[in-house]
This record gives C-alpha cells, sequence and structure tokens, in this order.
C-alpha cells in the first residue's frame, strides 16, 4: 500500500525521507578470543579507558584528612555520588572513554569486621556500573590497593618553616610538626603518606602488636626515637651525614648555612615541653614505619610493616605460622559459628568473599567486562627478610650488608645498605656506651658513695685500669678525673646488670618487631619466588569469581617490586605464569616508565622540560614487554591498566600556564607507543573531587584528566580517535596528535591529526565504531573508506563504518584528517563539520 | 525467473518470422562503412576549484591545461538490408606532453600513453518494424537522467515512427572484484537493468515516451539495491520550437542498507525541461532546467536522493557534460557521491542551462549562461548555491559537417556550496594560521577550443 501511494504521488511528494535510523550501539558482554576481545557481534573490541578515580583510594567518611581512627567508614559516593554519575558518565564519553577500570577495594566492602559486608556500597557500585551502561561504557572492576592499607601512613607537613623548598633540610623538617603549632602547644601535621586497600581489622591482625589507636600513630618513627636523649645524637648524626651524600639515588641538595642540628635540637625541646602530653618519646608499636615519601611506592619495599601486612597476606601459613584468627562461617544462618584459620586464609577468605559480594552486585550487567584480582601486587619483601636477617644474627648489621651482597650484587647492596642506615631503617640497636651510660645516668646518686664505701676495690680496679683511660683523660682536671672514674668503676662493677638490661632491651625489641614470630626461611622463600604465592593467589580468586560468574573474565597484574625501582630504575616487575585452571584470562601490566620522581620527602615532581619528552618512542619497550607476556602467558589479551601522568610538572601555576604541555608530551609519547602496537590501554586517572593542593587527595598525586573545575586538561594528548569496535582483526593504526614530533625535513606535509587505522578481511556485518573527538577536528573533518559507507553521529562522537568488500583479501583502511592548508585531499567519502555532511565518491 | 520468461517470449517471437526473414536477406545487398572521428583538443583553466590555497608539493600546480589527440574509429557493416554491425571505439586517451613514441620499448620510464577505450560493438537486426539490438551499446531512458550508460545489452522492439515500444535487458560493466578466470565468474556480484520503454505520436508534433526501469544492483555483496524507475516525456516541435518535459520517480530499497542494518526504502524523483527555439535558421535558444531530489542530512536512514546517470543535456561547460570529450570534471556529477553505476545526489541538484546563438553560414556564436544549486543545504555545508557559468561560443563549421571548429571561454563564479564539493583544501570559511580571511570561492576562468575532423 505505501508503494502504491508513492507511486501515485508521483511528482508530487517531497524527496527527503526522514525516518530515523540508530546505529545499533547497545553494549554486550566481551569474550576472549586469542589475544583480542569480541563482543556477540563477533567484532573486535577495542578498550580505550580511564582509572574511576583517584580518590577512590579513601573513604568519603571520615573526610581523607580526618584522623581515620574509630569512625565509621563508608565508601559510598566514591568516585562520585549517583546525582551526579549522569554528568561525569557524558563527560568521558565526550572524551572518548569506552570503558573504565572502577577503583573498589577491599576496605569499602567489608571495613566493620570479618564477615560484616556494606550492603549500601555494594548496591551503590551496581547502580554506578548500571549508569556507565547508560552511556556504553565498559567496566573493569578492580580491587584496588597500595602499601597494604590507608591505615599505614605517615604524617608529615607540606610547608615546614625549615629550609627552603626541595632542599633536604626542608624534607627532613617535614615530618616534624607543624611549628608554629607547636610553639602554641598543639600537634599539626597537614598532610599524609597513606596507602589504600585493606581494612582496619585486616591490618591489625598482621601488626598485633601495634596499637592503632595511639594518638602517635602516623607521626614519623624516627621522632619516637628522638625522644630518647642517649639516641637522638646518633639519629642526628646520621641526618648529617645525608647531606651531601651522593651515593643517594636522586638529587640531593648542598647543605645550608643554618644549623639543622641546632634546629632539631629545637624542636625535640618543644615537642617535650610544649605539650600538655609530651609528643615523644614512643616506641614503634605506637606507629607504622612508612616513610613520607614523594615516591610512596618506595614503601612497599622498605617498610617492614608493609612488607609485614603483604606476606601475611601472600603467604602468612607459613611466615608467621602463629598467627591464627576466627573468620565467621558464612555459611551458618545464626551468624555465630566461627572457623579458625591462619592468617593467610583469614586475610584471603575476607578478601575473596568481599570480592564475591561485588560479583554477585553487578555480575548480569552487560557492560563488566572482568574482574582484576588485586592491584600492582607486590612482590618484593627487602626489609622483611633484611630485618629477619637482622634479628637472626642478634641484630648485627653486617649480616643485612651480607645479605644485600647476595641478592642484588656488590655494587648495588653497597648503596642500598647505605640508604637503609642513613634512612634509620633498621631498629636502632645502641652501644655498649649507650647502655653504661643510661645505667649510670639511672644510677646517678649511687656511683660516687660506691667507690667510697668501697674504697679498697675501688683502688685496686684504678690502679689496674688507670692507663688504660689516659688518653680520654689528660685533659681533664683532678676533680673530672675522679668522677669519671668513679663512673667507669660503677659501671664494670655492675656489669652483669647492665648485660641484662642489654637483653633485657633486645627482647623488648624482638617484641616490638614480632621478630620471633616470623619464619626467617619463609621469608626467604617468599622473596625468592613471590610469582608462586601470587598465582596460587589468583587460581583462589578468580576459581571463586568464575564459580559466581562464570562468564566472568579474570584480569591479572604482574607483580611489582624489583629493588631497581629503589635505585631510580623503572618501575620493577615480577614475570607471571598463566593459571591454567582459569578460563578468561586478561593481562593488565601498568606503564610508570619515568614520570614518578626520585628519593625525596615533600618533594615535588620530577623537573622535565618539553624537549625531554617531545621525542620518546615506547614502541620497543611496551613490545619487549608484550613479547614476554607471550612467552610466559601464552596468548591472552594485553590491556595496559594503568599509566598516567602528574599534572603539576613545575608547580600547578607554570603547568597551567602552559596548558599542561609537559603532561601532554608524555601522555602523546605513551598514546603513540599503545597505538604503535594497537595495545588496549586505561589511563590513570579521572577524579571527580580532585583539588590543585591535593591533587586526587591521596599522596599529592596530581594524575587526574579533569582539573578541580571538572574542565578535560591536555586534552588533545587523551581525546583521540580510535576504533571502538572493529569488524575486522586489527592490523595497524595511529594518530598524529598536535604533540607528535615530527620531523619538518623530510619535505611532506606535517600529517597533523591524521588518524589511520587498518583491519583485515571483515568478519562482521556490525559497524566498525570509530571515536572522532570533536576537540581534534574543529574544523571538520575528512573520511577516507578503503570500501563501503559510513554515517556520523554527533551526539557520541562516532563514526559508523560499514565495509562492504568481503573479498577475504582485502584490506580494510580508514583515514581521517582535518581541515589543513595545504593538504591534498583528493579521494575523500565523507566530509563532516558543524553537523553537516558532505558525501564524495564512495567507491 | 523474470530474466528466463523474458529470453522464451523473445525466442518464441523470433521463430515465427524466422522464414521470412531467410527470403529477404538472399535479396539485400551487402555494405561496409568505415569512419573516422579526430578531435585535437586544448583546454586551459586557471585553477582546478575555487581556493588559491597552493597544496604542498603539488608538482602539478594549480592550473589545468591539456593538449590532445582522441581518434575514433567507427565502422558499420551490414550483411543485407536487414542485419547491420557496429563498432566504436575511442583510441588515443592521451595527452601531447605525454605520449613520446621516441623512447624506447625496454626504458623503464617510458610511459604507455596509448588509450583504447571501446564504445559500442554490436550487431542490429531489422525487419518490418521489428528489431533486435544485442551487444554493448549505449542505452539511454525516457528522461535521460536515470539509465545513460554504456552496457551490455540486449533490445528487442517494434517502431513504426508513430509507435515504438522495446524491452531492454542488459548487464552494466562489473563494479565488483571477482576473479580473472571463467571458473570464478558469476552473476552474484552484477549490476543488471531490465527496462521497457515506448513512445507514441499523439499528434504528429506531439510525442509521448513512457518507460519503466528496474535496475537490480548487487554490486557490493550483502546489500543488493533494487530499483524501479517509472518515467515519462512530453515532447512537442513544431515551427521551429522544441519543447519537452520529463520526469522520473524511482522506488526501491536497499539490503540492509541502514546504520541498524535493516533494509531503507529508496524513493526520489527528477524531472528536466528543454526547451530549443530557432528563428529563421538565424537564432537559436537553447534551454534546459533540471531538479532531482535530495536526501536529508543523516546517512544510514531511507534515501531521497535521486540517482543520476551523471549525464544531463545542457550547453554549459563545466556545470554539465563537456560536449566537445567528456572528461568528468563536470559540477553537476561532482556534487554527487559515486555509488557503482549511479550517482547518488545526497544535495539534489537544480539546474538551468541556456544558450543564445547567431547562425550565419558555418558560423555559430553567441552566450551561454548556467546556473547550479543543490535542493538541500544540510548536504551542501549550509549553501545551496554552486556555481553561475557565463560563456561565449564560437563555432564554425565546414563542408557538411566533416570539419569543425569549437571555440569557448568564459568564466565560473562559484558559490559556496560548490566550494564545498569542489576545493582541495579549504571547503567552507577559513582563516589561515597568519589569521586572514581566505575566500573559498574564487572564481574560474577558462578556454577551451576543439578541431573536430570527420572521415
Amino acid at each position: 500500500m505505501k508503494k502504491i501511494i508513492l507511486i501515485v504521488s508521483f511528482f508530487l511528494v517531497a524527496g527527503c525521507l526522514d525516518s530515523e535510523r540508530q546505529p545499533y550501539t547497545k553494549l554486550s558482554p566481551l569474550k576472549v578470543d586469542r589475544t583480542y576481545f569480541r563482543d556477540v557481534y563477533n567484532r573486535y573490541v577495542y578498550l580505550n579507558g580511564i582509572n574511576v578515580g583517584g580518590t577512590n583510594k579513601l573513604p568519603v567518611s571520615p573526610v581523607p584528612t580526618a584522623d581515620p581512627r574509630g569512625e565509621p567508614v563508608s565508601f559510598v559516593g566514591r568516585p562520585f555520588p549517583l546525582s551526579e554519575a549522569d554528568k561525569w558518565f557524558s563527560l568521558m564519553r565526550d572524551l572518548g572513554f569506552n570503558s573504565i577500570r572502577l577503583v573498589v577495594n577491599w576496605e569499602a566492602v567489608e571495613h566493620d569486621g570479618p564477615g560484616k559486608f556494606d550492603y549500601e556500597y555494594l548496591n551503590y557500585i551496581r547502580e554506578i556500573v548500571k549508569k556507565a551502561n547508560e552511556y556504553n561504557i565498559y567496566v573493569l572492576v578492580n580491587f584496588h590497593e597500595n602499601l597494604f592499607s590507608r591505615l599505614l601512613y605517615v604524617n608529615f607537613n607540606r610547608h615546614p618553616e625549615f629550609g627552603e623548598d626541595g632542599s633536604l633540610e626542608y624534607m627532613l623538617a617535614s615530618v616534624f610538626p607543624d611549628e608554629t603549632e607547636l610553639d602554641r602547644g598543639r600537634v599539626k601535621f597537614d598532610s599524609r603518606t597513606t596507602g589504600d586497600g585493606a581494612p582496619r581489622w585486616a591490618v591489625k591482625a598482621c601488626l598485633p602488636e601495634k596499637n592503632l589507636d595511639s594518638k602517635k600513630w602516623g607521626v614519623f618513627k624516627i621522632l619516637g626515637n628522638l625522644g630518647d636523649p642517649f639516641m637522638r645524637d646518633q639519629i642526628i648524626s646520621n641526618i648529617n651525614s645525608l647531606i651531601g651524600d651522593s651515593s643517594i639515588p636522586g638529587p640531593v641538595p648542598a647543605p645550608e648555612e643554618r644549623d639543622l642540628s641546632k634546629w632539631l635540637q629545637d624542636m625535640v625541646l618543644k615537642m617535650e615541653n610544649n605539650l600538655k602530653e609530651p609528643l615523644i618519646p614512643f616506641d614503634i608499636t605506637e606507629t607504622t614505619d612508612v616513610f613520607p615519601f614523594t615516591n610512596w611506592w618506595n614503601n612497599t619495599l622498605l617498610s617492614y610493616d608493609i612488607n609485614r601486612c603483604y606476606a601475611a597476606f601472600f603467604a602468612g601459613d607459613k611466615v608467621f605460622p602463629s598467627y591464627e584468627y576466627e573468620y565467621p562461617d558464612l555459611s551458618d544462618s545464626s551468624g555465630k559459628r566461627m572457623i579458625k584459620m591462619n592468617i593467610k586464609d583469614y586475610l584471603q577468605t575476607g578478601y575473596i568473599n568481599s570480592w564475591i559480594k561485588v560479583v554477585e552486585a553487578v555480575r548480569d550487567l552487560p557492560n563488566v567486562i572482568g574482574y582484576d584480582l588485586i592491584n600492582e601486587p607486590p612482590g618484593g619483601f627487602l626489609m622483611l627478610t633484611i630485618m629477619s636477617a637482622y634479628f637472626s644474627s642478634e641484630f648485627n648489621p653486617q649480616s643485612v650488608k651480607n645479605l644485600l651482597v647476595n641478592i642484588v650484587g656488590e655494587e648495588k647492596a653497597e648503596a642500598l645498605y647505605r640508604l637503609i642506615f642513613l634512612l634509620n631503617l633498621l631498629p636502632l640497636f645502641p652501644t655498649d656506651s649507650y647502655f653504661e651510660d643510661r645505667y649510670a645516668n639511672n644510677h646517678k646518686s649511687e656511683i660516687y658513695t660506691y667507690a667510697d664505701e668501697h674504697n679498697a676495690e675501688y683502688q685496686t680496679w684504678l690502679s689496674e685500669n688507670e692507663e688504660k683511660y689516659k688518653k680520654e683523660t689528660e685533659s681533664m682536671s683532678e676533680s673530672e678525673k675522679n668522677s669519671f672514674f668513679k663512673k667507669k668503676f660503677f659501671i664494670d662493677i655492675n656489669r652483669p646488670e647492665i648485660e641484662n638490661e642489654k637483653s633485657l632491651y633486645k627482647k623488648v625489641l624482638r617484641e616490638q618487631y614480632q621478630a620471633d614470630k616470623i619464619d626467617t626461611f619463609a621469608t626467604l622463600d617468599l622473596n625468592m619466588n613471590f610469582v608462586v604465592y601470587l598465582v596460587e593467589l589468583y587460581k583462589r580468586i578468580g576459581a571463586a569469581i568464575q564459580n559466581a560468574d562464570p562468564r566472568a573474565t579474570i584480569w591479572l597484574e604482574e607483580g611489582g617490586g624489583a629493588l631497581d625501582s629503589l635505585l631510580g630504575g623503572t618501575l620493577g616487575t615480577v614475570n607471571l605464569y598463566r593459571p591454567e585452571e582459569l578460563k578468561q584470562v586478561v593481562f593488565t601490566p601498568h606503564w610508570y616508565p619515568d614520570i614518578y620522581p626520585f628519593f625525596g620527602i615533600n618533594s615535588p615532581p620530577r623537573d622535565f622540560t618539553v624537549d625531554e619528552w617531545r621525542v620518546q618512542d615506547f614502541t620497543p619497550y611496551l613490545k619487549e614487554k608484550v613479547d614476554a607476556v607471550k612467552s610466559t602467558f601464552g596468548l591472552m589479551p594485553v590491556v595496559f591498566g594503568e599509566f598516567g601522568t602528574y599534572f603539576n610538572y613545575k608547580g600547578i601555576e607554570k603547568s597551567i600556564e602552559s596548558d599542561y604541555q609537559i603532561s601532554a608530551e608524555i601522555l602523546d609519547n605513551y598514546y603513540e607507543g599503545f597505538e604503535n602496537l594497537f595495545l588496549h590501554r586505561m589511563i590513570w586517572c579521572f577524579s571527580a573531587n580532585n583539588s590543585y593542593e591535593k591533587g586526587d587527595l591521596w599522596n599529592y598525586e596530581d594524575f587526574s584528566v579533569i582539573d578541580p573545575d571538572g574542565k578535560p586538561r591536555a586534552e588533545r594528548a587523551f581525546s583521540r580517535p580510535y576504533p571502538k569496535f572493529l569488524s575486522g582483526k586489527p592490523v595497524s593504526m595511529h594518530f598524529y596528535s598536535d604533540y607528535h614530533y615530527y620531523d619538518s625535513q623530510k619535505g611532506i606535509v606535517d600529517p597533523l591529526r591524521e588518524f589511520y587505522m587498518s583491519m583485515e578481511s571483515k568478519e562482521s556485518d556490525m559497524p566498525t565504531e570509530i571515536f572522532v573527538p570533536y576537540v581534534q577536528y574543529k574544523d571538520g573533518f575528512y573520511v577516507f573508506l578503503s570500501d563501503g559507507w559510513g554515517t556520523f553521529d554527533e551526539k557520541t562522537s562516532t563514526f559508523f563504518w560499514y565495509p562492504t568488500d568481503d573479498n577475504p583479501l582485502s584490506k580494510h583502511e580508514i583515514y581521517i584528517r582535518p581541515v589543513q592548508e595545504g593538504r591534498d585531499y583528493s579521494g575523500w567519502t565523507y566530509f563532516y563539520k558543524e553537523g553537516r555532511l558532505l558525501v564524495g565518491n564512495r567507491e | 525467473m523474470k530474466k528466463i520468461s523474458f529470453i522464451i517470449i523473445f525466442l518464441i517471437s523470433f521463430y515465427t518470422n524466422a522464414q521470412d526473414l531467410n527470403e529477404q536477406i538472399i535479396k539485400s545487398k551487402r555494405s561496409a562503412d568505415f569512419n573516422l572521428e579526430l578531435l585535437n583538443m586544448f583546454l586551459l583553466r586557471n585553477d582546478t576549484d575555487f581556493d588559491r590555497t597552493p597544496i604542498y608539493y603539488d608538482k602539478f600546480g594549480q592550473e589545468q591545461g591539456l593538449l590532445g589527440t582522441f581518434l575514433k574509429p567507427m565502422i558499420t557493416l551490414r550483411a543485407n538490408n536487414h542485419l547491420r554491425f557496429y563498432w566504436e571505439s575511442e583510441i588515443g586517451l592521451d595527452l601531447w606532453g605525454r605520449n613520446n613514441p621516441d623512447v624506447g620499448l625496454n626504458e623503464q620510464n617510458s610511459e604507455l600513453a596509448l588509450g583504447i577505450k571501446q564504445r559500442e560493438i554490436y550487431g542490429e537486426l531489422n525487419y518490418e518494424g521489428f528489431f533486435l539490438k544485442a551487444g554493448f551499446q549505449r542505452v539511454i531512458d525516457v528522461s535521460t537522467l536515470f539509465v545513460n550508460h554504456w552496457i551490455g545489452a540486449l533490445k528487442v522492439g517494434y517502431d513504426n515512427k508513430d509507435f515504438g515500444a522495446f524491452l531492454i535487458a542488459g548487464e552494466y560493466p562489473d563494479q565488483t572484484y571477482k576473479g580473472w578466470d571463467f571458473s570464478s565468474a558469476s552473476f552474484n556480484t552484477d549490476v543488471f537493468l531490465l527496462g521497457l520503454d515506448g513512445y507514441y505520436c499523439i499528434i504528429e508534433e506531439l510525442k509521448l515516451y513512457t518507460g519503466i526501469y528496474f535496475v537490480d544492483d548487487m554490486h557490493t555483496i550483502d546489500r543488493r539495491r533494487q530499483i524501479t524507475a517509472f518515467e515519462g516525456k512530453l515532447s512537442f516541435e513544431k515551427y521551429g520550437l522544441m519543447i519537452s518535459l520529463s520526469g522520473t520517480y524511482m522506488m526501491g530499497y536497499r539490503h540492509k542498507g541502514g546504520a541498524d542494518l535493516k533494509n531503507i526504502d529508496i524513493s526520489a524523483y527528477g524531472f528536466t525541461l528543454n526547451a530549443g527555439y530557432n528563428i529563421a535558421q538565424r537564432f537559436v535558444m537553447d534551454a534546459v532546467f533540471t531538479y532531482m531530489s535530495s536526501d536529508d542530512g543523516f546517512e544510514g536512514n531511507d534515501s531521497g536522493a535521486f540517482l543520476f546517470s551523471s549525464r544531463r543535456a545542457g550547453p554549459s561547460l563545466l556545470l554539465s557534460e563537456n560536449d566537445i570529450r567528456p572528461i568528468g570534471d563536470n559540477l553537476d556529477k561532482r556534487i554527487g557521491a559515486y555509488d557503482g553505476v549511479f550517482y547518488e545526489m545526497k544535495a539534489g541538484l537544480l539546474g538551468l542551462d541556456l544558450g543564445l546563438y547567431y547562425l550565419h553560414n558555418f558560423i555559430k556564436v553567441g552566450p551561454i549562461t548556467g546556473l547550479l544549486f543543490t535542493t538541500n543545504s544540510d548536504n551542501s555545508m549550509g549553501s545551496n548555491f554552486v556555481g553561475w557559468e557565463n560563456n561565449l561560443l564560437l563555432d564554425m563549421t565546414f563542408f557538411e559537417n566533416l570539419f569543425s571548429f569549437q571555440l569557448i571561454g568564459g568564466i565560473l563564479i562559484p558559490g559556496e556550496a560548490g566550494a564545498a564539493f569542489i576545493n582541495q583544501i579549504n571547503r567552507t570559511d577559513y582563516t589561515n594560521s597568519e589569521g586572514e580571511k581566505i575566500s573559498v570561492t574564487e572564481p574560474i576562468y577558462y578556454t577551451q577550443s576543439g578541431i573536430l575532423m570527420r572521415f
């Protein structure tokens, strides 16, 4: 009937038929096919993702700056409140992200105690994932952690009143309380280096000797030692020797004129006397041994507390065989039945149960692409091993040195040892004179009376020992000599008692460090064979997840933590092997080649110039990494789950002034590397509630691609054209952004903002979908197609390409080019500008 | 199935007349004609587009010019009064600047400039008004807008000057990759034409033409397009006046042509009005008005774009096909999108050509003007105006058309729609890196001449 009407209206009807047809764009679950992701339409899927978000590491309550002790915890609202989800997801879509790595953590799910889950949070997560689906954004769920837990932290002052900004003195002064506030009788720190991940109860289980409720919790551990007058000099001496030490990696500023020792002495006095309740001394059980390193990662290797937590998590049954806890039997409806287990099972059971709760919350949603089991599992247990050796050798530093030589070789061992010694990482074991002086000090009133009362013995002792102390006493007056020898006599007479005190000190120290709970051989095994422990964990979590969600894709990260990272090298990694028991598996390494600062406390990001980054090709390094995966893992997709950069190089003001050029250059090089190898990528990060002062609210990392006003920054570096779906097998692609290095000597037009992609013979009738960001093509863009036709959807900035050449030998190619003076555009298929379309020759 | 029925009907009709035919053949005479058309052509334009921005490192520059020779041999063989064979080809699609016979055969850089294009080759049978024409030939529909191509075809029909009816079945040159050897050839990716048209003289001066054409386009695998076009034309010719109005309405679908991979409907129309007036063999007017429907501004939904053969009659030089020798740069074609056999006029077309000539003996001289618009500015970057062409023509003919010389020159004032389609670099308003506003509608000046000799 419709056709008859059309015939009747011959010459009369308008030619335009406006029936709307939209490309089919709903997301479907992905499956893993060799090294690819495929959707239900058999299209290849390319992931251009972003981590959401940087602030998820910390709960909404208590507020991140508040002291975390005791207050109810909630992560509902991280990454952003549901009421803001439309705003942020539409921004992410507009920027071109087709996937997110949703940062969830164990504490968010199970913060109130073993087996007590936060269902409000789980429901919130489900709603967030659903909302992402409305914007055609895939979601990878990641259980995030760094430095084990946010309960492991150290406070510091961002702007200390001593030393020049960036100097070593400034760094050291940062760990003291604010001087002005101290003068007013208050202790105040405005900053913190912290971890994230595990709940408080898990930390308590790993560090049973610690008093997490102590008011000293989070105060830099060495301040506690400064409270001991006998150790103060030793510490100050160590600190002084740091200045100008060229063996320490990273920039070491020249010494200043002001007397650091005097300032330290003043601060110690203030901490002792200006407060109602003196801040110092305190021992290590009242705080952590975390350092406020700007490159917080160094704590993974250098914190004994953090090492112990991870060791308990990965291998607690072996390293801490005596630690046992009870976890509730979740199958018991009364909730009262408890199951006793070793600490590893205790922690892993909680971790897995939390995972399952998250999986159950989101498993039926079509846009869930997998579960990333654990973030950057740290594989270096340096401090645990060193301390274990140190305790075994009865506090002999030489044993540490010998161990380091065995692990990293003589040259690196020397530098490492010096670092460990100067940072006072080993628990200070006092010298004999310390014990003698302390004993004498404690028995001041008895010293002279004892010699007088035992004059005969004293005179005999004097005749035997006077010569021995001749050098020390030659400049003394007679009365001074007299006092000196009487004190020495008193000490010698009471030496057995002093030895007893020494032994007692050792015993206390061992208890404070749980030295007797550690199986030294197990720590060695964990250090050498971490990968075995990691893969076993992966199998355990992965099997539990795939049991709860049979279509689940399991994403595995490599272990990090080689010692090289301490010595200024790149983030070290530990190669995995494939857990064969798991079905769909994806490998997801991270990529931070060299943007992190060297060793330093409260130091600014590394000082790069634009030229340093203008020409950087990471392709060979990435290829090497991917090839290594093939040889150890076999065929599986590789997705770089994290990479990114600081946005405050040279200070946030200068960075803004230059339109974040250094950050943009760095990101562009990363993106080009990934594109050269057609590698999936997920940038770190998107923070909806960051600030210029505190970055992503966590360890002063300022990595968010949007600024605190919600505006994208360095957008032209990361909002790039790319194929979201491909109807044929991906072959190659490139995009030359404004930051691409172009050699003008070649004598051809700069291929500015050219996007190219090619595919092998098509395997799906569904369209290839290419994101074409407006920010790259404000003056319109040309599309060149090897075959087929396409349509552009402005709302989603997506070009839908329907290749039509079915010859199996054909290569399908697409170019997208901007309007650029001087370029030859012959052969274009489409031209789009401001919602208008021009169609050229399609064939 | 339709194709098979058609062949059977044809064979039956052919058989009934076969006996008479044999007798006529015996009585007829054989003949052979060999003709040549030799064209020497000169063309010069100051730019290829309307934007003066140079393309970097473009060795060809922006000026355009050619000097060339084209030879068209034509052979007609008559076996008798009823059977005719015709062959037409074109040789020498080269330019003087390229063809160098002095280059050694084995020299790597010797460019083979000789080109041969076979245009028509067919056999024709005529018998008392019935005829059959088989072979590669030019097929033109009633309106000339939709089917106007060189294709392999079989045409049968009846024509007695007052009435004619013709059935056409043909196959377009293949557009789709297939193997070279015969075994891999098939009909699976071909484009077929089936048409039925005819005319009727209402009175001697007034003729009515009608036609229906069906195109089955399978050149894109799994995207079959089937179009049926209904056409009509009314023409009147008397006292030196010739006027005709013709139109086409086409409808059909494209398989999985939508963005949602569902079939899409095609519905489009176009018409053309031709008028010619010759006053006492002194003054001649030639006017052509053409309209074609457009599509909306979205790809992937139903289409209202006219499917254009790319051959629009009109005296203009650049807006319509070049009359001396088509070189494929006519703007009415370039504002369409080549899609296999046809040009899809997404932006539509509205064109008016007008020529006024003075005739004296062997001379024809006069101005030509032409206007071209799109009919949907959404598909031409917000503007409809493609261009305004103004020419002066001098045409001299000697020896009863055996020798002719034509000189034409003029100016094309482009519009923004024209710039959008034609410009190589800046299709819309453009501000360069120095902040200067660059005009994208600079006029083109041109001249062209041809010496045509027929032998």
